[in-house]
């Protein structure tokens, strides 16, 4: 028993791939494929060998020819995957870096708040008051007895 | 040879699916007729009638098949094996080459590859089959 291989040509048009014909030789679909590739007609164009297993009943497909068109695009959109891959890790990268900066200026703000002398003064006149008080209390609470 | 008639056929499929016949100018095609052959099976799902063999295929035929059922054929003709795999070209509606080899009537053994174009009249629905097939014989067999 053999596999059989069936070399497909698609085509793409009108934003989907499409079969175009078929061939059991490889050299003649690459040979055809090369030749539509060049004749600028197609957006794309590329060749899909099929192998069929006669053992396990199953076909196998994989992409033997890409159109340069197809060939430039796939890099293209590798290239802006590619970009924008690296600036969503810049902007990552920067808020990491802003959210550092936000927290140690939340920090120090944070310090200089439980040690700044205006707050100090407060809480020292707070007691201060709380202490004249609570004595004015007792000293009414003493004399009225 | 295959390749050539590929292009023509998609120079007259335009728009449409599938060309009509009627683009089909025999002696445009001049180089190539001699090797074409028709299939009509509107009407004829089952078993195909052949409306015309070139004279290059002829050469490899024991008597002139026109209007003979493609399993009236007999064994062992370029066109009989050229147009073996038809089925395939009604259910995928593309065109399909194949090559192979087989034994001629005569005993000789014959290399060939050929091709399978789907035509239509109204240019949607499959109607006929244009086919070609080229050939060499190889001895010592």
């Amino acid at each position: 028993m053999s596999d059989m291989k069936a070399f497909e040509i698609h085509t793409y048009q009108s934003g989907k791939w499409k079969i175009d014909s078929v061939f059991d030789d490889r050299d003649l679909a690459m040979f055809e494929a090369s030749r539509m590739d060049e004749s600028g007609r197609y957006s794309g164009v590329r060749v899909i060998e099929e192998i069929f297993v006669e053992q396990t009943q199953q076909t196998r497909t994989r992409t033997i020819f890409r159109g340069s068109k197809v060939e430039a695009n796939n890099a293209a959109e590798l290239r802006k995957s590619k970009q924008a891959r690296q600036q969503a890790q810049q902007n990552r990268a920067q808020r990491q870096k802003e959210e550092i900066v936000r927290r140690q200026h939340a920090h120090k703000r944070a310090i200089r708040k439980k040690s700044s002398p205006v707050r100090l003064f407060y809480i020292s006149l707070f007691i201060l008051a709380l202490a004249g008080g609570m004595m004015y209390g007792l000293y009414h609470l003493q004399t009225g007895l | 040879m295959v390749l050539r008639l590929l292009a023509r056929w998609c120079q007259w499929q335009d728009d449409d699916d599938f060309p009509s016949f009627s683009c089909v100018d025999p002696e445009e095609i001049e180089d190539m007729w001699p090797y074409c052959f028709v299939l009509d099976f509107l009407g004829y799902e089952e078993d195909p009638v052949v409306r015309m063999v070139g004279d290059a295929l002829a050469d490899y035929m024991p008597y002139d098949g026109v209007n003979n059922r493609l399993s009236d054929l007999p064994a062992g003709t370029l066109v009989e094996h050229a147009a073996a795999y038809y089925p395939e070209i009604l259910h995928r509606g593309v065109p399909i080459s194949r090559g192979g080899e087989f034994k001629k009537y005569d005993g000789k053994k014959v290399l060939y590859r050929s091709i399978i174009l789907p035509m239509s009249d109204d240019g949607r629905t499959i109607s006929g089959l244009l086919g070609a097939a080229n050939c060499r014989e190889v001895s010592g067999e």
